[in-house]
C-alpha cells in the first residue's frame, strides 16, 4: 500500500489540537509506517509539493491569511478534516464575535493591564488583516469530516486517521466524544 | 396606598396571579423595571429571578419603557404582502424613530409582533393593545396626529367607523369586521340562548360524552384529538377539582376564525364549556384569551355575567385569562404553565392535561371552535354533524381565508372540500401556492389543487393563505422561519438551534449562495428538528420548507446556480471592511 500523504495546519487555534495529535504516543511509530507528512508545522514544510490525501485543519478563520491558507488546503487535499472546536465552531477566538473589531482591538492593545501604553495598534501590509468575525472552516470551504473536542483526544485522532487510511468504518465509542 | 399594593390587593398574591399583575403594571407604567420586579418578588414571596424569567418570556412585557402609546405592527406574511413596509415606514417617519424604539419624549413606542389575527383586514397594528386594521398611509397619519393632539384612542376608533356585527356593540367598539363570507348549515343555525344547556341538563354525563363521541367531533385546535374521548378520559380520573380550559390563543399566523367566534358565538362557546363541565365534573373554567384579543375581554365577561344572571353557571365560574404575546402558549401544556403564572414552556407528556393539567388536576383543554361545535351537536344531535364531512373527518370546519383573494374572511365548509373549490369561492387571484394550516401546516403548489381538506390529506387548524404568482416562495418561507425562530420557547435544542440553522440554509438558497448539497442539509435538519423536538412547535416548524421542497423542488434547484461544493461564497472584501475602516483605509 502506498503511503498516504498528510498535511496539517493551525489557523486561529492554539496548537492544542496539534499537541493532542502528538499525544498518540507510540502510535506515532505505527502511523509513520502508513503515512508521510507534507506541508505541516510538524515538518516545517511551508508549501505543498504533491497532491495530499488528507488535510487536517486546526482552528477557524480569524484573518485573511487564514482564509488563503484554508482555500489552499482545499485545493490541494482530497479529504479535509476540521479538527477540534475552533475549526468546527470558531471556538474560543469566536468569543470576540459579539464585539466590534474596534472594541476588541482597543481592549487588547489599550485597556488590558499588560498594555505597553504606547497607544498604537500595529498595521503593516505584511500583517494579516482581521476579519469582522471568526468563521468556522465549513462556512468557507467544504469539510469532509469533523472531529469534535477541545482538543479531540489523541485516541480519536488516531482512530479516525487509521480508519481513513485503511478505509475502515469509524466507530468512536461514546466515552470519547461525550463532553458533559 | 402604593400602586403595586393596590394591584396585588385586587388580584391576590399567589403565583397564578402573576401574569394579570404584570399586565396591569405594563399597561400602567409602560414597563416592568427590575426595581418593580424586586418589589413584586417580595410581595409575592417569589425570588426576583422567578419574576424576571416570566417578564422576559412574553413579548408584551418589557423591562425597558415601551412608551405611553405602544404600537405593535403585525409582521405576518399576509401583512408583508399588503404594503406592511409602507405602513411601517410611515409610522417611522411620522414618529421619527426606528421600529424597536421609543420616541425621545416617551410618548410613542414602535415595535413588531407576530400575526395579530387580522389577516382578512391587513395590514393591521395594535395600538395600546387595541387592533386597528385595514391601515393606509392616510389613516396612520390621522391616528398619530389625533393621538399627538391628545384625542383618546376610543374616540379615534369611533371616528374611523365601527365594524360589523357585535364589533360595534357597547362592549367591543372596534374597527374590526367579521367578514363572514360563507355560512354553512351547521354552525350558523340560529342560536337560542340556553337551549343546549337545557338539553344537556336532561342528559347524564355519560350520555353527553356518548353523543359527542358518536358525532365524530375532533379538536379544532390543530391536533385533531377526538373530543368525546378527551372528555371521557378527564371524567374517569378521580379528583375533587377539575378544570375546563378554552384555548383562545389563536396564534397560528393566518387564523382568525376564533376571533369571529368569540365575537359572534360567545354564547354558544360558553354553553359548550358548561356542557363539558357537566360531562367531566369540572368546577372551574378558564378562557385563555390571547393578549392580541384583549379588546374582546369586556364583551366575553359581559356574556359570562349575563349567563350568571340567567342562572346557567352557578357552580361553574368562568374566568377570562389574558395571555401576553407568545405563540407557544397555544400549545396546551404551555398554556397551563402560563395560567399558573409561569413561562409558557411546554411540559413533557405524559402525563397529559386530562390526567394532570392545571395545578396538577385533570383538565380539558379545547379550542374555541370545538366547544362551539359541541354545543351545536348537543342541540341538533350527533347525526346532524356526523352525516357531514368524510369518513376520517366528520362535520364542518371553519376556514380563515386570507392573502391574494378577492373575498378574504370566514368560510364554513364540510371537511373533504377540495382546494380548487375553495379557491373558486374566495375568488383567488392567480393562485400559485397555498399554505394550508398556517406556517406549521403544508405548502402546496398549483399542481396539487385537487387535494382535499381532511385529516388524512390536508389537515388544518383553519388557516388558509393564498399566494398569487407574483409572490416569491422564498419570501413566504423566510417569513415563516423568522416566526418560528422568534416563537420557539428555547427549551429544547433541536427547535431552538435547529430552526436557526434551517433559516440560515434557506437564506443561502434565497440569496443564491446555496450549493446542491444544501438541499439535502435542509431535509436532514428538517428531520432532526421535527423528530427530536419536545413539542408541536418544533415538530412542525420544518413543514413549510420540507413540503415545498417536496412539491416544488424546481424552485429550489433553479435558485442554485453555483454547483462548486468545494468553495463556498465568502466575501473577503466585506469581511475585512471593518478592519480597513478601523485603520482609516
Ligand atoms: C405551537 C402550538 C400552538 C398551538 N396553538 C393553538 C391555538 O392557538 N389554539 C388552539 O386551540 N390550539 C392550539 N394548539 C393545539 C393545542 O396544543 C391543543 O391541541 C388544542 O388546544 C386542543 O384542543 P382541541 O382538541 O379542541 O383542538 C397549538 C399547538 C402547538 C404545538
Ligand atoms: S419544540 Fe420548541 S417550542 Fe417546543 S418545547 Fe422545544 S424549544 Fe420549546
Amino acid at each position: 500500500m502506498d503511503k498516504k500523504v498528510i498535511s496539517t495546519i493551525s489557523l486561529a487555534g492554539c496548537f492544542g489540537c496539534h499537541m493532542s495529535f502528538l499525544d498518540i504516543d507510540l502510535k506515532l511509530l505505527e502511523l509513520i509506517e502508513l503515512v508521510e507528512f507534507n506541508r505541516s508545522p510538524l515538518t516545517d514544510i511551508k508549501t505543498f509539493s504533491k497532491r495530499i490525501d488528507i488535510g487536517i485543519i486546526e482552528g477557524g478563520c480569524s484573518n485573511d491569511e487564514n482564509v488563503k491558507v484554508l482555500k489552499d488546503f482545499r485545493k490541494n487535499c482530497d479529504i479535509l478534516i476540521s479538527l477540534g472546536e475552533c475549526a468546527i465552531m470558531g471556538g474560543l477566538p469566536a468569543l470576540r464575535n459579539h464585539l466590534t473589531l474596534k472594541e476588541c482591538l482597543e481592549e487588547a492593545y489599550f485597556n488590558v493591564p499588560t498594555s505597553n501604553h504606547n497607544q498604537t495598534i500595529p498595521r503593516h501590509e505584511d500583517l494579516p488583516q482581521l476579519l469582522d468575525k471568526v468563521y468556522p472552516c465549513h462556512e468557507l470551504v467544504k469539510i469532509d469530516y469533523f472531529l469534535p473536542g477541545c482538543p479531540p483526544s489523541g485516541e480519536i485522532i488516531w482512530q479516525a486517521l487509521a480508519a481513513l487510511i485503511k478505509n475502515d468504518k469509524l466507530e468512536i465509542s461514546k466515552r470519547l466524544i461525550k463532553y458533559d | 396606598m402604593h400602586k403595586l399594593d393596590l394591584i396585588i390587593q385586587k388580584e391576590g398574591n399567589s403565583q397564578d396571579r402573576l401574569i394579570p399583575i404584570l399586565w396591569e403594571i405594563q399597561k400602567d407604567i409602560g414597563c416592568i423595571s427590575l426595581d418593580t420586579q424586586t418589589d413584586l418578588s417580595k410581595k409575592l414571596n417569589l425570588s426576583p429571578a422567578e419574576i424576571q424569567e416570566v417578564v422576559s418570556f412574553y413579548h408584551f412585557f418589557s423591562e425597558e419603557y415601551r412608551g405611553k402609546h405602544q404600537i405593535y405592527i403585525d409582521s405576518s406574511i399576509i401583512a408583508d404582502f399588503h404594503d406592511r413596509n409602507q405602513i411601517k415606514t410611515t409610522f417611522e417617519n411620522e414618529l421619527k424613530i426606528n421600529t424597536g424604539s421609543v420616541t425621545p419624549c416617551g410618548t410613542f413606542g414602535l415595535f413588531e409582533t407576530s400575526c395579530i389575527g387580522m389577516s382578512d383586514q391587513s395590514p393591521a397594528v395594535l395600538i395600546d393593545f387595541i387592533p386597528v386594521p385595514s391601515l393606509t398611509v392616510e389613516k396612520v397619519k390621522i391616528i398619530l396626529n389625533s393621538l399627538k393632539n391628545g384625542i383618546k384612542l376610543e374616540e379615534i376608533i369611533l371616528s374611523l367607523g365601527l365594524g360589523d356585527g357585535a364589533n360595534s356593540s357597547n362592549y367591543i367598539q372596534s374597527n374590526i369586521n367579521n367578514n363572514i363570507v360563507k355560512k354553512g348549515h351547521f354552525l350558523f343555525k340560529k342560536w337560542s340562548k340556553g337551549e343546549a344547556i337545557s338539553i344537556a341538563s336532561q342528559m347524564s354525563p355519560e350520555n353527553i360524552i356518548q353523543v359527542i363521541s358518536d358525532s365524530g367531533l375532533k379538536g379544532r385546535g390543530g391536533a385533531g384529538f377526538p373530543t368525546g374521548l378527551k372528555w371521557k378520559l378527564a371524567k374517569e380520573v378521580p379528583s375533587d377539582k377539575k378544570y375546563i380550559v378554552c384555548n383562545a390563543d389563536e396564534g397560528e399566523p393566518g387564523t382568525f376564525k376564533d376571533r369571529v367566534l368569540l365575537t359572534e358565538f360567545i354564547g354558544l362557546l360558553l354553553e359548550g364549556m358548561i356542557i363539558a363541565s357537566k360531562a367531566v365534573g369540572a368546577s372551574k373554567g378558564y378562557i385563555y384569551l390571547r393578549g392580541e384579543y384583549s379588546y374582546l375581554k369586556n364583551h366575553i365577561e359581559r356574556q359570562i355575567l349575563d349567563f350568571k344572571e340567567s342562572g346557567f353557571i352557578n357552580s361553574f365560574p368562568i374566568e377570562v385569562f389574558l395571555g401576553a404575546g407568545a405563540y407557544i402558549c397555544g400549545e396546551e401544556s404551555a398554556l397551563l404553565e402560563s395560567l399558573e403564572g409561569k413561562r409558557g414552556e411546554p411540559r413533557i407528556k405524559p402525563p397529559f392535561p386530562v390526567e394532570q393539567g392545571l395545578f396538577g388536576c385533570p383538565t380539558v383543554v379545547n379550542n374555541v371552535e370545538t366547544f362551539v361545535l359541541a354545543a351545536q351537536i348537543i342541540r341538533f344531535g350527533h347525526e346532524s354533524f356526523s352525516s357531514l364531512g368524510t369518513e376520517s373527518s366528520r362535520g364542518i370546519r371553519l376556514l380563515s381565508i386570507s392573502g391574494d383573494v378577492e373575498k378574504p374572511g370566514i368560510y364554513e365548509y364540510e371537511w373533504g372540500v377540495s382546494i380548487s373549490e375553495i379557491l373558486r369561492d374566495c375568488k383567488a387571484i392567480e393562485p400559485t401556492f397555498v399554505q394550508v394550516g398556517g406556517p406549521s401546516g403544508t405548502m402546496i403548489s398549483n399542481k396539487e389543487f385537487d387535494r382535499k381538506i381532511s385529516h388524512d390529506d390536508l389537515p388544518t387548524g383553519g388557516s388558509f393563505m393564498v399566494f398569487s404568482k407574483k409572490r416569491s416562495l422564498f419570501d413566504i418561507l423566510s417569513n415563516f422561519m423568522d416566526f418560528f425562530v422568534d416563537e420557539s420557547c428555547g427549551n429544547c435544542t433541536p427547535c431552538r438551534a435547529g430552526n436557526v440553522i434551517l433559516r440560515d440554509l434557506l437564506t443561502k438558497v434565497k440569496t443564491g449562495k446555496a450549493r446542491p448539497s444544501d438541499l439535502n442539509k435542509i431535509k436532514d435538519w428538517g428531520n432532526i428538528v421535527s423528530k427530536t423536538s419536545r413539542c408541536g412547535l418544533g415538530m412542525t416548524s420544518p413543514n413549510p420548507l420540507l413540503t415545498s421542497l417536496k412539491s416544488m423542488p424546481e424552485y429550489f434547484e433553479n435558485a442554485i446556480t453555483n454547483k462548486d461544493e468545494n468553495f463556498l461564497d465568502f466575501d473577503i472584501e466585506q469581511a475585512t471592511a471593518e478592519y480597513k475602516e478601523f485603520h482609516n483605509e
